[in-house]
């Protein structure tokens, strides 16, 4: 041991020694930041880089080693055998090439300890061969027990050195280098004192070694090369420190960023969190660190929340409120390794949006009502339950008499208040479980639960009307409007919530027929009165298609003369199975469902065909219905039959009813006016009825006036009927329009109106309705008289 | 509807029949109490007026912004304590004819059984209308010369 310290406190240069650490240092730093960098980059350009790593390290201990022997003073000449010294440089580049390739990725011990081995002895060999290639004027004697026991604690601590360097805990990885180092010192130090030269004056250098002087620059080149190499790497390391702390900080903006809560965790501590859940949970900024999730998010745990599946859960929040959140759990490889990251999703305005859309779905904005679609729920799942308890409820169905009225000549902003008025006063009327909707416009709906009886039916219903009865005040108005109301009391009107809501809807209509402000309960006849109703619509339908109707034919006399101066056309159904139907009984209905049309059509068609056949002094009366005026093309459809049937427009008379002129004045009058003006005359039936107001005598001149048969009917017997049919017959009179009274049944009031001055007579007096064939009989009979 | 320099004063006054079941001192009682309830919310909303009950029929006037009174008035015929709700009176006035007080209580006289009976009986609304404001008014004069009488509770 003794030679190993004077061999290094005598036999060196100290100063050159120092060098050859310098060197050493800075090429092992050297070749790790740029190995560091070869793991960092990819494909060619990292086999590059490792390939000049290992280049670099092969040179540190080569150039360490050849400093070395540079600071070794002999005393004697000494020179560098070249052949010797370049293969020393390639056995240490080769040896650590292969260490190292073999060492990536090796997690056994033992295979590690055998690379260690192997690079030990590649140091080993560089060690011996660059001492082989040292020359001295003299001979060289080995210290053998030295060598003996040097190399191989060497070559041990190598073994150890790349085993721990290759294992996981820290600080055993820690001592990996020095351990290397002391290695390669025990090596080298020991090895040059094993060493022995011996001055011999006969032997003198081979004529190939070189001189130190000429070494030396090589291997100062080498140094600055290798001293380049660590600049490089040097800058490459900080490069990669600054990337690495500007993707953090990318990272980290990026995550507070994030509109999600994020918060990275090791078992139950949060480690960092990002702006949105240090606001979430009303703390400053890095607040959060360090602190316990399960104080955070209370009744969450970590380790059994599935990875990548949403859970819900409530965080704590500013002032200890609870938020509903949904939390994420995932795995995410974070730096080193994989980190845990819980993701925390604010749901206050998911749940808030999906009550406001619930409510909206289910509820009338205007009036804050439950509207059809909840109410049709709500009957359902009451129907439902009440039928497996047998319990019995109400469903009433109501809607506001004369709204429209209002609406329209008051406007919509009043008749919006009145509808909110509404919903106030009809909740009022309601029991404490009852329920009240808004189907829509101005029509409400009730769901009457645990109904004792019929009797409380009808009081709520009572309640309602009255409620509703009572006046509104509007913005400084008063506004009356009513209710009628309509109920089905289940089960004894249906089970079935639309058969419930049908019923009630059946015995609403019945309501508003009787008069309005009124309530009806279901009852089955308004069913019956209903299915009869379609049943007569669809034989009406089959009844135009086959042509089952006839005309009959009521003759006009004059009144002076007697003879037969026209007939009125009178539809007649002779339906297969009932016989004669009275127009009394289908014309109303033939009306509501527009089959007038049709039908009308057919009339005057036919009446003007037949016609055409009669003496041509009888003229025909056809009537129309206000139906028929609202289609536009009434006055092309009566010249077409005009023209088909060949009779003259001077012989056709349509008689309208002062119906037909209350809808759309304006375009019934067009329509009047361009008829008249081919001929057609236009006769004013049932005088005397409804408004009867004068102001459409002078709007139109109507070619006839035909006074109604309720005026007749009392005469000559009443004075006051005697009294308007004399005021009818002169004013028809000065206003230049003949004057037909109808209904004449008696002689005396025939004679009555004759004495008048009255024009035409119509009526049973003179003949019935007949069926054409009897009618022309008729005629021909009166004519021959 | 009012000239700018007029406030927004409107009156209306309805009359009533009262659906209130018992006895007259329960009758009392339910009137009392609707009373102090109008008399608060009334107070709140700026709304004056008197209310008369005649054992059968309730007259009662609201004065106030129009606004108020229409919202008293919702109230009022929300109520089921009554039915046969009839506005005798309707529209914006220049002054109030009903003092001050946030709702006075006018019991009729003993001597005005004539005009009462024609307030409960004359089919006519016009001319019970007109008797009832006349019966009214009276009272409200009455009371005002005999102020703070016992006839008149105070809110």
């Amino acid at each position: 041991m003794r030679s190993v310290y004077t061999c290094l406190t005598q036999a060196h240069d100290h100063q050159l020694i120092l060098l050859a650490a310098g060197i050493c240092v800075v090429g092992v730093y050297g070749s790790f930041s740029v190995a560091t960098h070869a793991a960092r980059s990819e494909g060619r350009s990292a086999t590059l880089w490792a390939g000049a790593s290992i280049v670099a390290a092969g040179c540190t201990a080569w150039a360490t080693h050849m400093i070395g022997l540079l600071a070794f003073r002999p005393g004697m000449p000494a020179g560098f055998d070249p052949y010797l010294t370049a293969l020393s440089l390639l056995i240490a580049i080769a040896g650590i090439g292969i260490s190292v390739a073999l060492a990536i990725g090796q997690r056994k011990r033992t295979h590690r300890f055998v690379i260690g081995f192997l690079l030990g002895s590649s140091i080993t060999a560089l060690h011996y061969i660059g001492a082989a290639s040292y020359l001295v004027a003299g001979t060289v004697g080995w210290d053998r027990s030295l060598l003996a026991v040097s190399i191989p604690t060497s070559l041990l601590m190598f073994g150890v050195a790349i085993v721990v360097t290759g294992e996981r805990r820290r600080d055993l990885r820690r001592i990996g280098a020095p351990l290397l180092v002391g290695a390669i010192a025990v090596l080298h130090f020991c090895g040059m004192a094993a060493m022995t030269l011996t001055f011999d004056p006969e032997r003198s250098l081979p004529p190939h070694a070189l001189a130190p002087d000429v070494i030396a620059p090589v291997v100062a080149g080498v140094s600055f090369g290798l001293l380049a190499l660590a600049v490089v790497g040097l800058r490459l390391t900080l490069n990669a420190r600054a990337q690495a702390r500007r993707d953090q900080e990318r990272l980290r903006e990026l995550a507070n960023l994030a509109v999600e809560g994020l918060a990275v965790c090791r078992d139950d501590v949060i480690k960092t969190a990002n702006r949105s859940l240090e606001h979430l949970s009303g703390v400053g900024a890095g607040a959060l660190s360090g602190r316990r999730l399960s104080d955070l998010l209370p009744g969450l745990s970590l380790t059994t929340l599935p990875e990548r599946e949403e859970r819900e859960a409530e965080l704590i929040g500013p002032d200890g409120q609870r938020v509903p959140v949904r939390v994420l759990r995932s795995e995410v490889p974070l730096g080193s390794g994989l980190q845990t990251v819980l993701a925390v999703r604010d749901q206050r305005e998911r749940l808030q949006t999906e009550s406001k859309m619930r409510a909206l779905a289910y509820s009338d904005p205007l009036t804050g009502l439950p509207n059809r679609a909840h109410f049709h729920d709500l009957l359902a799942c009451h129907a439902a339950s009440c039928r497996k308890q047998d319990q019995t409820f109400a469903v009433l169905v109501l809607d506001l008499d004369r709204f429209k009225l209002v609406n329209d000549t008051l406007g919509h902003g009043l008749g919006d208040a009145l509808l909110r008025k509404t919903a106030r006063r009809l909740k009022a009327a309601l029991g404490a479980h009852d329920v009240v909707a808004r189907l829509g416009g101005d029509e409400f709906a009730v769901l009457q639960k645990a109904v004792a009886g019929p009797e409380a039916v009808h009081a709520l219903a009572t309640r309602i009307v009255e409620l509703i009865g009572r006046p509104f005040l509007i913005e400084g108005q008063l506004v009356n409007i009513g209710a009628s109301v309509g109920a089905a009391l289940a089960p004894t009107d249906g089970l079935e919530p639309s058969q419930l809501l049908r019923n009630a809807d059946l015995a609403l209509y019945k309501a508003k027929a009787d008069g309005k402000g009124t309530f009806r309960r279901f009852d089955p006849a308004l069913d019956a009165r209903v299915r009869a109703r379609r049943n007569l619509e669809a034989d009406l339908r089959r009844a135009i298609a086959v042509q089952e109707f006839e005309l009959h034919y009521q003759p006009l006399v004059d009144a002076r003369t007697g003879r037969i101066t026209a007939a009125e056309a009178l539809v007649r159904w002779r339906h297969p199975e009932r016989g004669l139907v009275s127009p009394a009984d289908f014309i109303p209905l033939a009306e509501e469902t527009g089959l007038i049309g049709p039908l009308g059509q057919w009339v005057l068609r036919t009446a003007c065909t037949q016609a055409a056949r009669w003496p041509a002094h009888i003229r025909v009366a056809v009537n129309l219905s206000p139906a028929q005026f609202r289609d536009l093309r009434l006055a092309d459809t009566v010249k077409a039959a005009l023209t088909t049937s060949g009779l003259a427009a001077d012989r056709l008379e349509l008689e309208i009813t002062e119906g037909v002129l209350l809808a759309d004045e304006e375009r019934t009058l067009a329509t009047l006016t361009r008829l008249r003006a081919a001929g057609v005359s236009i006769s004013m039936d049932d005088f005397g009825t409804g408004y009867s107001s004068l102001s459409y005598l002078r709007r139109f001149p109507f070619d006839k006036i035909k006074v109604d048969q309720s005026f007749v009917r009392q005469l000559p017997g009443d004075a006051e009927s005697a009294a308007i049919v004399r005021a009818i017959i002169t004013m028809g009179t000065c206003l230049g329009m003949a004057i037909t009274v109808e209904g004449v049944e008696t002689a005396e009031q025939f004679a009555f109106t004759t004495a008048e001055g009255c024009d035409q007579v119509q009526g049973y007096h003179v003949s019935r309705p007949l069926p054409l064939a009897e009618f022309l009989s008729f005629v021909d009979a009166r004519e021959a008289a | 509807m009012n000239p700018l320099d007029t406030p927004d004063l409107f009156r209306l006054v309805y009359r009533s029949r009262c659906a209130i079941a018992g006895t007259a001192e329960e009758v009392q009682r339910h009137i009392d109490r609707i009373l102090t309830v109008s008399r608060h919310q009334n107070g709140q909303a700026g709304v004056t007026g008197a209310l008369m009950f005649t054992g059968l029929f309730f007259v009662q006037a609201l004065e106030g912004p129009t606004f108020a009174v229409e919202a008293a008035f919702d109230r009022i015929c929300c109520d089921l304590r009554h039915s046969n709700v009839e506005v005798v009176e309707c529209g914006p006035v220049l002054e109030s004819a009903f003092g001050d007080w946030s709702m006075s209580h006018l019991v009729p006289a003993a001597d005005s059984e004539a005009l009462l009976d024609r307030v409960e009986h004359d089919t006519d609304l016009a001319d019970a209308a007109a008797t009832a404001m006349k019966l009214m008014t009276a009272l409200i004069r009455s009371e005002q010369h005999a102020s703070g009488s016992a006839q008149q509770f105070v809110a």
